[in-house]
């Protein structure tokens, strides 16, 4: 104790702090809000999915994962980057409801458990076919960027091209998911399928096809988000975990069943994280304690608040 | 209007229907009666189709339904008002109103929509709210009125005064006998309260472990020594 009452000047004197450069805080904020967007698309994924199935599903990271490889592959043939995103996001979602009907399906009704193993499996599963396809040669690949490799001076700070594309994009999508989810029947009928099963059927909503349709669009969701970060962290069968420990987080900063809860929880992480990194004296905490860190603060928010920010503690019915 | 042959139906290895036959005519009210356990759910489910019959027929006007999912038979013109009301409570009233209306392709949703609420007063007032904040009367209501934004021309109602204090079901039951009366829809009543039951409807059936035991005009069953006994409490 006493050593580290001694040692505490020494310690404090290594931390940089915003005071000695505004901009590189500027800097610091914004791109910690870029990956933070990337971390609210994959919480979204994550909510959608466990709103309206109760599960929740570890590979969805692995899933946007598989999607950017295989996208990799259009990358390599030529194909053009705008196109390659679109291409990737129709495949992810494909994907997704292809998973729903074939292996989530038949274990629908076994216990919770049950459903966590298979998507754990499906984890391990796309993580060994992708690394068995792709990661020949040399590891990690590298992405294209379909914003640019520039960065554009905002005034108080340098940002790259690729973090605004990343912004605008994360902030469309979760525009375009409001407008679905709240103006349109088909979004509704999700909804209520999520709250209701047997009255949805009464309503005569086909509650099957929206749970393949909830995973499509969770999948499509998680695949732009995978595609849109690989320029950044490089293409290896590994490159989501991270990200997809950092959603988790994020989703359940939120509240794991609200939307709004998952998105503001991923940009705070992804701030978070990032002056973490940021002003952590590097002598004594590595990068490798970034996500340590930043869970962290996951632990001291939900002791506080054990639903998470936006969540509602759920009586159910037995 | 609908005729039900001869079903059984089972969760899993239980049984609950041995063998239901029974008859709707277009235009009344019909009530199905019996204890807890009796068959009444079960029998409305396999006419919604949330339950399959392993044996025998649903036809409705003349058209076999059983085997058909239940949008298919929600379509048909069948609305199930279920047991316990199943709102979608963390919606709003507006919003389990549309959803009653999911099957519809037509246009006239929206006119529908004020029509209904004529009938529910309560709920015009309160379109904004969710379902859950609702009192149980109201939710009950609403759970009738989402029935109806379907256009059925068969209500199918299970248990609409469960957990209502007598007033309430008073009025309850003065609105499903108006919907009878002005919308012309036909109603298949499973109700607790018999004596309530039967005062509004023309026939009647009464179940017990699966099987019909007695079916008969409701003024009959009314004066009927057994009925009384088991059903009427006098």
């Amino acid at each position: 104790m006493l050593t580290l009452i001694m040692l505490a000047p020494a310690l404090l004197a290594n931390w940089r702090t915003p005071w000695d450069d505004w901009s590189l805080f500027g800097e610091q904020v914004v791109s910690g809000l870029a990956t933070g967007g990337i971390y609210a698309l994959v919480a979204l994924a994550i909510v959608l999915i466990y709103r309206s199935t109760d599960v929740v599903n570890f590979a969805q990271g692995e899933m946007a994962m598989f999607a950017t490889f295989a996208m990799w592959s259009l990358v390599l043939a030529g194909v053009d980057t705008w196109l390659v995103l679109i291409i990737g996001v129709a495949l992810a979602a494909s994907m997704g409801g292809f998973i729903e009907r074939v292996v989530v399906r038949p274990v629908e009704s076994a216990p919770a458990l049950s459903v966590v193993v298979v998507t754990l499996g499906l984890f391990v599963f796309l993580n060994s076919v992708a690394t068995w396809i792709w990661a020949q040669g040399e590891l990690p690949k590298t992405f294209p960027t379909p914003f640019g490799t520039d960065s554009v001076d905002l005034g108080f700070a340098r940002i790259s091209q690729h973090s605004i594309g990343i912004l605008v994009v994360a902030f469309v999508i979760m525009g375009l998911l409001y407008l679905l989810f709240n103006h349109t029947k088909v979004g509704l009928a999700m909804r209520a399928t999520a709250q209701n099963p047997v009255a949805s059927r009464l309503m005569g909503i086909n509650v099957g096809r929206m749970l393949t349709l909830g995973w499509a669009l969770s999948a499509a969701v998680g695949g732009l988000a995978g595609m849109l970060i690989a320029p950044v962290t490089f293409l290896h069968p590994g490159f989501m975990l991270g990200v997809l420990l950092y959603a988790f987080a994020a989703a359940v900063l939120g509240g794991l069943d609200s939307p709004p809860g998952a998105i503001i929880g991923g940009f705070t992480i992804g701030v978070v994280e990032n002056l973490f990194g940021t002003y952590t004296p590097s002598d004594w905490l590595g990068a490798e304690m970034k996500l340590p860190l930043t869970l962290l603060v996951l632990v001291i928010v939900l002791v506080i608040r054990p639903t998470g920010l936006f969540g509602q503690a759920r009586t159910r019915r037995v | 209007m609908l005729k039900v042959s001869g079903i059984r139906a089972s969760y899993g290895p239980v049984l609950a229907l041995h063998d239901v036959s029974l008859e709707v005519e277009e235009g009344s009210i019909v009530t199905i009666l019996g204890s807890n356990g009796a068959g009444k759910t079960s029998t409305l489910r396999v006419i919604s189709g949330l339950l399959r019959a392993s044996a025998g027929t649903v036809e409705f006007r003349g058209r076999r339904i059983n085997r058909r999912p239940p949008d298919a038979i929600v379509s048909m013109g069948i609305s199930h008002v279920p047991e316990g009301r199943e709102l979608f409570t963390e919606l709003s009233v507006q919003e389990n109103l549309m959803l009653g209306a999911y099957t519809r392709r037509d246009r006239a949703v929206k006119t529908d929509l004020d029509r209904v609420l004529e009938y529910f007063p309560i709920l015009a007032e309160r379109r904004r709210q969710f379902a859950g904040s609702l009192s149980g009367g109201e939710q009950q209501q609403l759970a009738i009125a989402r029935g109806l934004m379907s256009r059925p021309r068969l209500l199918l109602m299970d248990e609409p005064s469960l957990g209502l204090a007598p007033l309430v079901v008073q009025e309850i039951f003065r609105i499903i006998a108006t919907i009878n009366r002005e919308e012309r829809v036909t109603i298949l009543l499973v109700e607790q309260d018999a004596e309530l039951a039967l005062s509004l409807a023309k026939y009647g059936y009464v179940l017990e472990t699966g099987r019909v035991v007695i079916a008969d005009e409701a003024a009959r069953l009314r004066e009927d020594e057994s009925v009384r006994r088991s059903y009427l409490g006098y």
